[in-house]
């Protein structure tokens, strides 16, 4: 590389010259403050508590790719919510992790790897699996300093006495035994129980704590809290995928997948089939939560075959690192994109005609329902012939940004061939009428024969060749515990509470609402289910008890959560999770957590339960999560926390049933079926799913295929059966077009209520702010690992490492700003400290910092106060101003208006 | 039976894995005679540089994984004092733990800045290629491993000179005379772009011919404008001007471009 290009990278993310490299190394002591909990010095390191169970014996013969292990190691197997991978202990330490491999020969004898043949060529993934970064970083995270050590309890919260709510989040804590913490907490479960009844106890968990189908939620923590009486619950919005589940599954049906359609053999239709790949405002490679990496390998298979790759997207984003085109489009007007390939396709009849009249509702005038008013089909709508407008390239043009040309040269593109829509989840389905984008996404390829060889709709991470008719283990979702036990109990309280309203349940109640929050049961209707709290006959919350942390930080407008914390109402909160971090700094009495290295279960990676397929790219695998070094510090497991809790309440034999935590296993590993005995898994670790050798005889039946075949019948879960692009299920509800409820029976753009064209706002907040999930992170994990951190976090002048935001340098001209500078992020709803980032990879007048850094407020636990570490959830709102928000969904994470200027003052 | 790396800059998308799993075997790990444990932060013994080219929106990006390069001739030895680094049989390039205690002069003696300073230990650190584990019959290091889409190849460089040679894998920065043996496929130089446009009816001129020609040497590259105008004639070098020529239907329009980075023509009305 010339000496030019040298510069141009030291100015760039993750890149260092050995100057600041070395600068850097100076200043570390100052760094290895940054993010570790009160009062713990990073010069504490493993402590071995007593012994806390068994270690499983396992094999030491280590064939393959590795050499023999040294007699004093030991490889031990286990799984990250990032992956599953190897442990390799001395002396009680682990030593290293590495992601999961095998052998040809383990290989050979299950039919693995799969191959797919495709243009003359056979392409098979490694025989490894790539995991999330994070899981890279195992090692580092189980001996954090940040670990909770020993039970905690904060100092001025006097149980007898003033208990100062006030001061959560502020005050020190002081180290406690389990025996105290157990008292306090079965004491005051059992008072506020008795004294308000069990509704006064509100319960939620972390989304994504640490893997296992045992040790989780679903299993330990809902047994616990039904068997003694039930709690009100705190029901996540659809964080992730929201504008699916609240508008393609209208369309489509698959309500109770999320709103997203099942993904089997999309990658053999994708690799076969599609010449085109559409990856519109997503990044499969970053937010594949539980496979990212490992489908890599499928986007150096598209390059080898020549498949065109477009990305539509107000950023470049690091799949798109793959892409032939990049299309930058205005946040929160993809809709208006989508609309004018739709008029392309009508005004240039480059639309599969049959199709839409065979397998649509509502995509002309001559499938509408009975009662749909005349020009409400979607086709009229973008003929104009509904509101006088005709969704021209020209027309979206002015909208989205997106030149006429291009907009008529991507249409043409996907008319010509077989086109995988990858859309699902993604950054646009976080934003303002997210819905409409989502109808739009599945009408478009609808218009295109939705079930055609390659035509299909992918999220990035599943779809690879399986046998669906090996069961495999149960996933985290399907009860754990709870699963297997002789008795199951229900939770008796149902009263819940949404997270977009719990700042006015908690602090103004009384509030009202509607839709099952982050998947909709029983059935479309269940969108439509009016919620209230407190309910009739129920208390308002005295108490709430959080599983696995990381939690607050990670939603929406968090710092509502600081109130929340500090409100007078709350008369104890208590936090068990692995790290002292976020929600645990408002606790009463913290309760430390051990990690899946420190205890058995067993698992699938990837695998969330019966209501989503496995999710992995390369080959199925099964695996026991072998307890490989002793709990750290005093840590324990959540089952072992609610076990002595309910010895405490008198029903530890109703929780346990006489199971040992072996014994349930051996019980949850016998549902899945899995032809090897117990104690072979146990040892061996993993078992690999064989693979049939006449896959594309006997199973190969990717998505939509059979609809496409066969659009009568049952069809899909659709009042009609049919692809619904009119919704007889919203205009069942709301007619056909009621603003007030804010969604209309056929797709529409319509403009944000917080973006580019809103004025006077963006005349005061000018630049709008992306939230992307983090690459680095699992949303707020991991924050404080210093092998993620020194990749992409930016140094201030002080040592301090800010989150970084991207920024076109046209927009940092404008401020007199330069790449590294620190910056000032603000809007109405609070204020973050950041480090730039230039880069031509964003478009002028966009700004974007992922959500999740660990806060930092420069005054600790108080609202309002300017967050140093730089957690761009301070600034997102917890619910529409206008719109749908009667619906408990629509948080827009990716409508956000701020300024940005230079920070001078003193961190 | 000497061994080399061979690297696709094409295959690498920045997922980092090779550089974290590195401090997952380093990191608080002794592994002597090969290395005394790296420090939690600071040293990046695999890095992954991050190369923006272009201007928004015709960018492209690139990571480049820069491990030690292990050179035939490298300039640490020679600046290494009482046998500090050493070069095994193999290729690998070491730095002894203990006999390179306080030569603080070799991080700034390698031109590709892989060598450390751990002031704590004192000791000059830097990438062993996992010589402490392929010694120990494991196949590949950590970095190669770790890597999701086959970018890092590690093995023979009998075994892999045909593709190197095939393939036109290069090392980085030949002229400081090292001479590594960590080869790179597809090292980013310089491009030029542009969107072709009818000038009738203002739309995406699709398959035209494209020839970028320098105009000392008379070397030339061709492409096509893809279905959206856009042309990219890419593997050109800076500093040199090239005679830019777009043909379409027998008409011919030419532009002098004089290259001194990546450079987008911008629309072009033909």
């Amino acid at each position: 590389m010339s000496e030019e290009k040298q510069t141009r990278e030291t100015t760039s993310e993750n890149t260092m010259t050995r100057r600041s490299m070395l600068k850097w190394t100076g200043a570390l002591a100052v760094a290895g403050a940054v993010g570790v909990g009160l009062g713990y010095g990073a010069s504490e390191l493993l402590r071995p508590a007593a012994h806390t169970g068994e270690i499983t014996e396992t094999e030491t013969t280590v064939t393959g790719t590795a050499g023999p292990l040294p007699t004093e190691e030991k490889r031990y197997t286990n799984c990250t919510t990032a992956g599953p991978v190897f442990a390799y202990v001395k002396n009680g330490r682990i030593l290293r992790v590495e992601p999961l491999w095998y052998t040809e020969e383990e290989g050979r004898r299950a039919g693995l790897p799969w191959k797919i043949e495709a243009g003359g060529k056979v392409f098979s993934p490694p025989l490894k699996y790539p995991p999330g970064i994070w899981a890279s970083a195992a090692r580092r995270w189980v001996y954090d300093p940040a670990r909770g050590k020993y039970p905690l309890k904060r100092v001025d919260w006097n149980l007898g006495g003033d208990r100062h709510p006030e001061n959560r989040g502020k005050s020190e804590y002081v180290r406690i035994s389990w025996e105290e913490a157990y008292d306090l907490v079965a004491k005051e479960i059992r008072r506020i129980g008795e004294k308000h009844g069990r509704s006064a106890i509100l319960t939620y968990n972390s989304p994504h704590p640490e893997w296992g189908s045992l040790h989780y939620f679903f299993s330990d923590h809902n047994r616990f809290w039904n068997l003694t009486g039930g709690c009100s619950s705190l029901t996540q919005v659809p964080n992730s995928w929201e504008g699916w589940i609240m508008g393609a599954a209208f369309v489509y049906g698959f309500f109770w997948s999320m709103g997203s359609p099942n993904e089997t053999d999309v990658v053999t239709d994708i690799v076969q089939n599609s010449e085109q790949i559409v990856l519109w405002a997503t990044d499969p490679l970053t937010v594949g939560l539980y496979a990212g990496n490992q489908a890599a390998p499928y986007w150096t298979w598209f390059k080898e075959l020549g498949k065109r790759i477009v990305a539509v997207n107000p950023q470049l984003s690091y799949t798109a690192f793959f892409a032939d085109k990049w299309i930058p489009v205005i946040p929160g007007t993809d809709a208006a994109l989508a609309a004018a390939i739709a008029y392309v396709w009508v005004t240039e009849g480059t639309y599969d005609k049959q199709y839409v009249d065979t397998h649509t509702i509502g995509f002309d005038e001559k499938t509408l329902p009975s009662g749909a008013p005349a020009k409400g089909s979607f086709k009229s709508y973008i003929l104009g012939e509904q509101d006088g407008i005709a969704k021209t390239p020209e027309w979206a043009e002015k909208i989205c940004g997106v030149k006429a040309r291009e907009i008529k040269a991507l249409a043409r593109e996907w008319a010509s061939k077989p086109t995988c829509l990858l859309a699902l989840w993604s950054g646009a389905c976080r934003a303002a009428y997210d819905y409409e984008w989502t109808r739009m996404m599945v009408t478009l390829q609808a218009m295109q024969g939705f079930g055609k060889p390659g035509v299909n709709m992918w999220s990035g991470r599943p779809g690879a060749p399986m046998d669906p008719r090996q069961q495999g283990l149960p996933g985290y979702g399907d009860g754990g515990m709870n699963l297997v036990a002789n008795k199951a109990y229900p939770n008796p309280i149902p009263q819940e509470i949404t997270d977009g309203y719990i700042d006015k349940a908690i602090l103004d109640p009384p509030v009202r609402w509607r839709g099952a929050s982050w998947a909709i049961t029983g059935g479309l209707d269940g969108a439509f289910i009016q919620y209230e709290y407190p309910m009739p006959g129920m208390s308002e919350v005295k108490m709430i008890y959080q599983r696995g942390s990381s939690n607050m930080h990670q939603k929406a407008d968090f710092t509502t959560w600081i109130r929340i914390y500090q409100s007078p109402k709350i008369e104890f909160v208590c936090v068990q999770a692995p790290w002292f971090e976020s929600d645990c700094t408002y606790a009463d009495v913290y309760l430390p957590i051990n990690t899946p290295f420190e205890r058995n279960d067993l698992s699938e990676p990837g695998k969330v339960g019966a209501y989503a397929e496995p999710l992995f790219a390369g080959a199925r695998v099964a695996v026991y999560q072998q307890k490989c070094i002793e709990s750290l510090w005093e840590s324990k497991t959540d089952m072992q926390v609610y076990t002595d809790l309910a010895e405490r309440l008198g029903v530890k034999d109703a929780f346990t049933e006489g199971n040992t935590e072996d014994d349930w296993l051996r019980k949850l590993y016998a549902v899945g079926k899995i032809p090897l005995s117990y104690e072979e898994f146990k040892k061996k670790g993993y078992y690999l799913f064989p693979f049939p050798s006449d896959y594309m005889q006997t199973v190969y039946n990717p998505q939509l295929r059979w609809f496409y075949h066969k659009p009568e019948g049952e069809g899909l879960k659709t009042p009609t059966g049919k692809l619904e692009v009119f919704s007889t299920k919203l205009f069942e509800y709301y007619g056909f077009e009621d603003l007030k409820a804010g969604i209309a029976a056929i797709p529409k753009y319509r403009q944000s209520w917080e973006g580019r064209y809103s004025h006077p706002l963006v005349d005061k907040y000018p630049l709008q702010l992306l939230t992307p999930h983090p690459r680095f992170r699992q949303h707020g994990k991991y924050d404080q690992i210093p092998w993620m951190r020194e990749i992409y976090k930016v140094k201030g002048p002080d040592g301090y490492e800010h989150e970084p935001i991207y920024m076109n340098p046209v927009d940092a001209k404008a401020r007199g700003l330069q790449d590294g500078d620190i910056v000032r992020v603000f809007n109405g709803r609070g204020q973050i400290l950041c480090g730039v980032k230039l880069t031509g990879k964003i478009m002028p007048g966009v700004v974007s910092a992922s959500y999740g850094a660990w806060p930092d407020f420069v005054e600790r636990g108080t609202y309002g106060s300017l967050d140093k570490a730089g957690n761009s959830n301070v600034l997102t709102p917890l619910r529409p101003p206008e719109g749908i928000q009667e619906h408990s969904v629509d948080q827009a994470w990716n409508s956000v208006l701020v300024q940005v200027e230079k920070w001078v003052g003193k961190n | 039976m000497t061994k080399v790396l061979l690297i696709d800059v094409a295959k690498c998308y920045g997922c980092q894995s090779c550089v974290v799993q590195c401090k997952d075997e380093y990191v608080d790990n002794d592994w002597l005679p090969y290395s005394k444990a790296q420090p939690d932060r600071g040293q990046l013994w695999m890095r992954v540089a991050y190369l923006e080219r272009g201007q928004y929106p015709k960018v492209k990006m690139h990571w480049i994984p820069m491990p030690c390069m292990h050179c035939d001739n490298p300039p640490c030895l020679a600046a290494a004092t009482r046998g500090a680094v050493y070069k095994r049989p193999d290729g690998m390039v070491i730095i002894d733990p203990e006999k390179s205690v306080g030569q603080k002069e070799l991080v700034d003696s390698c031109p590709y800045g892989v060598i450390y300073y751990d002031e704590q230990k004192n000791v000059p650190q830097k990438c062993t290629l996992c010589a402490h584990l392929l010694d120990t019959g494991w196949k590949e290091p950590r970095c190669v491993k770790a890597c999701p889409t086959g970018a890092i190849t590690y093995g023979e460089y009998e075994n892999l000179k045909k593709t190197i040679e095939e393939k036109g894998a290069v090392p980085m920065h030949p002229e400081y005379g090292a001479k590594p043996r960590v080869y790179y496929i597809g090292l980013p130089k310089t491009f030029i772009t542009g969107a072709l446009v009818d000038n009738k009816t203002g739309e995406c001129l699709d398959g035209v011919e494209v020839t970028a020609k320098d105009t000392a040497s008379g070397a030339t590259v061709i492409t096509k404008s893809d279905a959206f105008g856009d042309f990219w004639l890419d593997g050109l070098d800076a500093k040199k001007t090239y005679e830019v020529t777009i043909s379409k239907a027998g008409k011919t329009k030419t532009l002098s471009v004089s290259l001194d980075t990546d450079k987008d023509l911008g629309d072009i009305q033909l």
